[in-house]
């Protein structure tokens, strides 16, 4: 009984969202739009609790084990509690105060000099040493070993000479060349990739849906 | 090993070096090169353009911090031209990372017009 009422769920509301598409009727519109907006709202509302009870479960018990660079879960837990606790009452911009006092001294405490003064620099210095290592591996993957790898070498190569203001002083045609490679070559082979995205996520969806695929349900009895 | 086996077996810190060169050269030794409006850019300066007055443009924020420095300037861009010609404005994001940017970018533009 405790598989077979999700399977049933999910088999049944899994037709309906794919049915859904094909069937005008005013009731069966009124009862998708419900699911698509109210319901899956409530549902983002639980899985954010389930989110955050997982995340600070998982770091709590690393913390206990002394697990593997345990002592940077103690960051993890802080900035996710500051964080909270700015967002819920310190306000959202100097703009829309919230019950904390919202500046100390020039420093005003709200989501938004949050994101501005540490989450920005943060992502943008994580970007940065990503650049010295995607490089390295750049230069070692552009490799001329095949037909096919001599082609993304030049194509690369190409498209980086089209993109900067040197590749028009070489030649005029050369950026024109570039959004060439770019729109036809490089959109019908994504299209391609896509299709076969598509392709799959309907197979697994329609294992899902049906009960062939029960990795969802978790492990245990 | 002959030259192309070598160049392809070097230390990894020399890559690092070049790209770190490549950086600081033109961080330290500033130098100007003309930029050149490239087929799209062009298209989409020439569409803002010549929008009915009863459209309005929408804008999708979606980035994050990370290449902030790179779509960043181009969203702003993009802004400041469809304020200079009072064009409707919308802006939306997908990612809970680009609300922070929707406003730094909408602070930066309307500071400029109001001033």
């Amino acid at each position: 009984m405790k598989r077979r009422i999700p399977l049933l769920i999910v088999l049944v509301l899994g037709i309906f969202g794919a049915v859904a598409f094909v069937i005008p009727h005013p009731v069966v519109r009124t009862v998708d739009e419900t699911m698509r907006n109210d319901v899956i709202r409530i549902i983002a509302a639980f899985s954010l609790v389930l989110g955050v009870g997982s995340i600070l479960r998982h770091h709590f018990i690393k913390i206990k084990r002394r697990a593997e660079h345990w002592r940077y879960s103690y960051i993890t837990v802080v900035a996710l509690f500051a964080s909270a606790v700015v967002g819920l009452f310190g306000g959202i911009d100097p703009r829309a105060h919230g019950i904390l006092p919202t500046s100390v001294g020039s420093f005003s405490f709200h989501i938004q000099s949050i994101y501005t003064n540490m989450m920005v620099p943060l992502a943008a210095t994580m970007f940065s040493l990503l650049a010295f290592f995607m490089a390295s591996a750049a230069y070692r993957a552009f490799r001329a070993r095949n037909f096919e790898a001599t082609l993304l070498l030049v194509a690369a190569f190409i498209l980086m000479l089209g993109a900067v203001p040197l590749g028009r002083a070489i030649s005029k045609d050369l950026p024109s060349f570039a959004e060439w490679i770019l729109q036809v070559p490089n959109t019908a082979s994504k299209r391609g990739i896509l299709f076969g995205v598509g392709l799959g996520s309907i197979a697994t969806s329609l294992k899902i849906i049906l009960g062939i695929e029960r990795g969802w349900l978790g492990g245990g009895s | 090993m002959n030259f192309w086996h070598r160049l392809q077996a070097i230390d990894r810190r020399w890559i690092y070096l070049v790209i770190w060169l490549v950086v600081m050269i033109p961080l330290l030794f500033p130098f100007y090169i003309k930029p050149q409006a490239s087929p799209p850019v062009s298209r989409l300066f020439n569409y803002v353009d010549t929008m009915p007055e009863d459209r309005a443009l929408v804008i999708s924020f979606d980035y994050t911090p990370d290449t902030q420095a790179e779509l960043h300037p181009m969203a702003i861009a993009l802004m400041r031209h469809a304020f200079a010609n009072k064009t409707r404005l919308g802006l939306l994001t997908l990612q809970v990372y680009g609300l922070g940017l929707i406003e730094d970018a909408l602070q930066q533009v309307t500071e400029e017009f109001n001033s």
